[in-house]
């Protein structure tokens, strides 16, 4: 057993003992990085030469994050590292600054091994469409990780690392997490700063991390949380410490699932063996649940707000990811395009630099953006939104959080059919952890089994600013699922 | 109805073009996407409720003072520049 493979909290104590030395640890973490570079594809740029520098100076040995290597989403901006948020457009940028939360790690003394791969600019589900190529999943090299955080959920799951940053608009931390069978956790809305984060969607963004437990994930949030001048959206300090706090008395809680989303008869003609597994798991789950003094209900939603999920997602996703992105122009961004005046160099640079899937969900903003579509699609996707977070902040009146399964299914094969994209389990079951980006509430998933040795996990979501409820109860759930702490690269090789 | 002239429309405004067989890949998709905004427009009782444009209210957005806090130097401001003369950004001419 490698000191790499422990817990934070065991690598912390191995570090302050002197049994392991920071550099021992960022020099394995490297090593792992590029072994498994070419089977996983997990980073852009693995930063050896900065590692190995910084490891020499840190001093902030009070921090649990003291030596601790980490993976960084390269869509977070990194002072003088190639940041390309894995499109050609932005290839070659190297950022002046460091996004606070790469500051914050910083200063906790944890060491950054390198930059992840993430679908384009982060708009996309399925760690196959950045610039570098397809991220694979540790657990089964022919199938997906999930996106768009991919290779920091890769490096995570495959044990490079032991924690990572990414950034989650709909699901982009959680979903992968589920697939790579590790803990994904976005906070409240602005309870991290986005100050340095690439945009995708700033109502919906939120940056969030990856860790092989909660109490881990509570570490890492302690030390990159925090209200941030540079960031409008950014919270209030909440003072509290979580990794202290957590103390896994769930006792009296109250969760709910959604009767519309866990109703197999929702399901006719959509059902298989995979499906049957995560009901299956879910039952166990509840049950669970109730072993630990929590009381689970069920709780009925309008199926029209619930089928809505995905479409509001995505108009309102898509219609602001067209702004965010409007300074890719090879002239403030990008290489730079060629043509006779300022509008041919523009079309030019966007033409090349965007991949044919992003230009695809562009064009979808573009189109619920046009006068006659503003009222009845943008706008009228912002009226339901309020609808559903409205539901769920009345529903958090009596409850604590809600619980659901992650996905329908295992992380699917790179060529697997296309699951239908009208279908209810894609509408209902694959989509709904948006809620958590629509209200900004802190949601987390966690490894709740595996269904033929590939992982399958849940999701717990709670009110707003309530992060430490939330933790809370994933963590002591995560201690009676039995799936603590897995690697796969450990299981598999 | 929407037609391959139309989308052709959407992305010049948003200025990137496609080829011709991905305007047909986009064509085909959007008889999904259109069917998935159904499902917004069949929802009605919407009347009255104000579009949601943040997650929750956010209480403590003040602007800020517009103080120069933060400046970079010149050599780290040029770095990102494909051709620089001294310390300027060279630029292709565009002016007739």
């Amino acid at each position: 057993m490698s000191y790499l493979d422990l817990s934070i909290e065991e690598m912390h104590e191995a570090i302050i003992n002197g049994k392991v030395t920071p550099e021992e640890l960022v020099k394995e973490s490297l090593q792992r990085a590029k072994e498994y570079q070419e089977e996983y594809n997990s980073f852009v740029t693995i930063t050896e030469k900065e590692a190995l520098d910084e490891v020499t100076k840190i001093d902030n040995n009070d921090s649990y994050l003291y030596g601790i290597p980490c993976a960084i989403k390269d869509n977070l901006s990194t002072k003088g590292i190639l940041t390309t948020a894995s499109s050609n457009i932005l290839k070659d940028y190297v950022p002046c600054f460091d996004a606070t939360v790469v500051s914050k790690l910083k200063e906790s003394g944890s060491i950054s091994i390198g930059k992840t791969v993430l679908d384009e600019l982060a708009m996309g589900g399925t760690g196959t469409t950045g610039h570098t190529g397809i991220v694979r999943n540790p657990w089964n090299k022919e199938r997906l990780i999930g996106g768009s955080s991919a290779g920091s959920c890769a490096a995570v799951a495959s044990g490079i690392v032991p924690f990572a940053i990414g950034s989650d608009t709909g699901d982009s931390i959680r979903k992968p997490a589920i697939y790579g069978g590790i803990v994904g956790f976005k906070p409240t809305y602005g309870r991290i700063s986005r100050y340095g984060l690439f945009p995708f969607a700033c109502s919906l963004d939120h940056v969030g991390c990856f860790a092989r437990s909660v109490k881990d994930i509570a570490y890492v949030v302690d030390a990159i949380k925090g209200h941030d001048e540079k960031d409008m959206t950014s919270l209030e300090n909440d003072n509290v410490k979580y990794s202290d706090l957590l103390d896994g008395d769930v006792k009296g809680k109250k969760m709910f699932y959604i009767k519309e989303i866990m109703d197999i008869n929702n399901y006719e003609g959509e059902v298989d063996k995979e499906l049957e597994e995560v009901f299956k798991n879910f039952e166990s789950v509840k049950e669970k649940c109730r072993e630990l003094g929590m009381e689970v209900c069920e709780e009925s939603i309008d199926i029209r707000l619930l089928k809505a999920i995905f479409s509001t997602y995505m108009t309102i996703s898509c219609a602001e990811a067209t702004s965010n992105n409007s300074n890719l122009t090879g002239i403030q961004f990008g290489p730079r395009g060629e043509g006779k005046n300022i509008e041919e160099i523009m079309f030019d640079a966007r033409t090349k630099g965007f991949s044919e899937l992003i230009k695809r969900r562009f064009v979808l903003g573009s189109y619920v953006l046009q006068k006659e579509n503003q009222e009845k699609l943008f706008l009228n996707a912002g009226r339901i939104r309020r609808l559903i977070v409205d539901k769920f902040n009345e529903l958090f009146e009596k409850y604590d959080a809600f619980i659901l399964p992650g996905s329908s299914s295992i992380a699917p094969k790179f060529q697997s059919e296309n699951i239908d994209k009208l279908s209810n389990r894609y509408l209902l079951l694959e989509n709904h952890m948006a809620i958590g980006n629509f209200g900004g509430m802190p949601s987390i998933t966690i490894p709740s089994g595996k269904i033929d040795n590939m992982p399958i996990g849940i999701c717990i979501t709670g009110k707003a600013k309530d992060d430490l409820n939330v933790l809370n109860i994933a963590y002591a759930l995560e201690n009676v699922l039995g799936c603590k702490g897995q690697i796969a690269g450990k299981e598999n090789k | 109805m929407i037609t391959k002239d139309k989308l052709k429309e959407y992305a010049e405004k948003l200025m990137f073009r496609l080829e011709e067989e991905q305007y047909d890949t986009l064509l085909k998709e959007f008889d999904i996407i259109l069917e998935q905004m159904k499902l917004i427009e069949d929802i009605k009782e919407i009347d009255g409720i104000e579009p949601m444009t943040f997650p929750f209210e956010l209480d403590n957005v003040k602007p800020r003072e517009d103080d120069k806090v933060e400046t970079i130097d010149t050599e780290m401001s040029l770095s990102n520049a494909k051709e620089k003369i001294g310390t300027e950004v060279k630029v292709p001419k565009v002016v007739e």
